[in-house]
């Protein structure tokens, strides 16, 4: 259920509400356990739920998140927050005090009945964080169609206060006054969910991600391929033409000592091939190129799905990407140096460059003395015994699962979460059994 | 009913009224940025008048960089001021709604 109170006691706190949040918390709350999940942004659903398609099956990423979005809002067994963060996780005995801020959304939660009045009636556009700043929201808006919950957050840094939305509100919502609420939650176990980010689109300043404009990221090919994305279809966010010509960059943000990221982040050159492999289908005259070092296709059904991409004309060229500059109708041209034949230095023009950004932690505990634990020299949740139990974390009763512990597919951490809501309720049923004796 | 919720609008207007007062300085350069919001949306409107353009087309219209049309045209599109018509050439054409 979503909980716009309070709640002092439950059996698990799991943090995050992606897709591992959430198969973590229902696999606990279907085994009868209390489960209270924190979500720092206004609406569950993760990452996940930003996606088109999955690889390597191109399900429809939606499909498969909103049913367990839905379950999760609704399960008898589950308090959502929503728009909260966990300030900080103390052990305290065998349990776990956790104290837990409510960011204020400036709407009244229990009156708010998600009408979208005040955001038609809002005049002020922003960039949409949610289409990753390619498209536009209202400074009160409801984050995407099928958010949950449906409340609007009213961005009161921008606001310019004209109380078109206080007026157009049917129910009295809008209080501009609302302050942060600070809660203690007392639990017997936590699973941090708590997921990835990507490496800075500038970090590799030679690549002129942020300046180019038809230069984005993972995330922004994401919301161009998505039914309901920004432009309503690939279009190059310099002018809105069609591109013709797309490249990929792989390894743009990952196996660079430089940028403190020297892993492999496993899933960059799936992503690129599933983007390509829809571009593809959407742009069916478009040449894509894959500017790659290795293709690592380890999973299941991977490799074929590599092939089928060559298969239907992806070109992939071995190369490294020097930089990219532009020319004075924003095309990107690329400056390359091919691994494989002539290696002599050539530049390449294309109308619209997607880099393969690297996975980082989104949440580094220790770093801020949210939670005692200890992380690796990638920064990622560390393991005490990472090839038999990799949910285990430095902290008795603390367990991870997902890309907090590394970078990993959705397969992957589906099924982490699985082993991460075992072990919380074995160790649940245990400091049970013990405090009953 | 009727009356409660007539005393919680005027709480809310009375909370704007303390929060105008205390804001001033503050509001004053987003009220700006409001009035250039609204310069631009009609300048895209406009160039779309009664036909169907592309973003270059509504860009050089408007005096504005095609980058900035593209956005505004998928802000009035989201909020449904603006459809997708047809195409021309690389580009996709819009009109008003």
């Amino acid at each position: 259920m979503i909980a716009n109170h309070p709640v002092e006691r439950a059996d698990a706190l799991v943090v995050g509400a992606g897709i591992a949040g959430l198969q973590a918390a229902l696999d606990l709350a279907d085994q009868g356990f209390q489960v209270v999940i924190v979500e720092r942004q206004p609406s569950i659903g993760g990452h996940m739920i930003n996606l088109s398609k999955v690889f390597p099956t191109l399900d429809c990423a939606s499909c498969i998140t909103t049913p367990r979005m839905a379950s999760t809002a609704h399960h008898p067994n589950i308090q959502v927050f929503t728009y909260s963060e966990v300030d900080s996780i103390r052990p305290v005995g065998d349990r776990f005090q956790a104290t837990i801020t409510r960011k204020p959304r400036y709407i009244d939660e229990d009156k708010c009945i998600g009408c979208k009045r005040c955001e038609e009636a809002c005049t002020l556009y922003l960039p949409d964080e949610y289409d990753h700043s390619l498209g536009a929201k209202k400074a009160v808006s409801i984050p995407f169609t099928n958010a949950i919950p449906q409340y609007p957050v009213l961005d009161m840094d921008e606001c310019f206060l004209c109380g078109g939305c206080a007026r157009a509100c049917p129910t009295d919502a809008i209080d501009y006054m609302q302050k942060p609420e600070t809660f203690q939650l007392e639990v017997g176990a936590v699973i941090l969910a708590t997921g990835y980010d990507m490496t800075p689109m500038d970090a590799k300043s030679q690549y002129g991600g942020g300046k180019l404009p038809n230069v984005i990221s993972p995330w922004q090919a994401e919301r161009l391929l998505a039914p309901h994305g920004p432009y309503g279809g690939v279009l190059r966010p310099s002018d809105g033409k069609i591109p013709d010509s797309i490249a990929f960059v792989q390894c743009a943000g990952s196996r660079d000592a430089s940028l403190g990221v020297p892993y492999c982040s496993r899933v960059c050159c799936m992503y690129a091939i599933k983007q390509a492999m829809l571009l593809s289908g959407s742009l069916p005259i478009a040449d894509i190129t894959i500017y790659y070092m290795d293709i690592r296709a380890f999973g299941k059904g991977y490799e074929q799905f590599y092939q089928s991409a060559k298969a239907m004309g992806i070109e992939f060229v071995k190369a490294k990407v020097g930089r990219i500059r532009e020319d004075e109708e924003h095309n990107p041209i690329l400056r390359i140096e091919r691994q494989e034949g002539d290696s002599a230095p050539e530049e390449v023009r294309h109308d619209l460059v997607i880099l393969s950004l690297g996975m980082v932690p989104a949440w580094i505990p220790d770093r801020d003395g949210i939670v005692p634990l200890q992380t690796g020299s990638d920064r990622f949740l560390l393991s005490p015994k990472p090839r038999i139990s990799p949910t285990l974390t430095t902290l008795p009763g603390v367990f991870a699962c997902g890309a907090a512990t590394g970078p990993k597919d959705i397969v992957d951490t589906i099924v982490e979460a699985g082993a991460a809501a075992m072990q919380a309720a074995a160790h649940l049923q245990r400091t049970l059994a013990g405090a009953a004796k | 009913m009727a009356e409660e919720t007539a005393k919680k609008t005027n709480r809310a207007l009375e909370q704007l009224k303390q929060l105008r007062s205390e804001r001033a300085e503050e509001n004053k350069k987003k009220a700006e940025r409001q009035k250039e919001q609204n310069r631009l949306q009609k300048a895209v409107l406009d160039a779309l008048g009664d036909g169907e353009r592309t973003v270059p087309e509504i860009a050089e219209a408007a005096g504005i960089d095609t980058q900035t049309a593209l956005w505004w045209v998928t802000a009035l599109r989201k909020y449904n001021k603006v459809e997708t018509a047809g195409k021309r050439g690389d580009y996709p054409t819009y009109r008003r709604k």
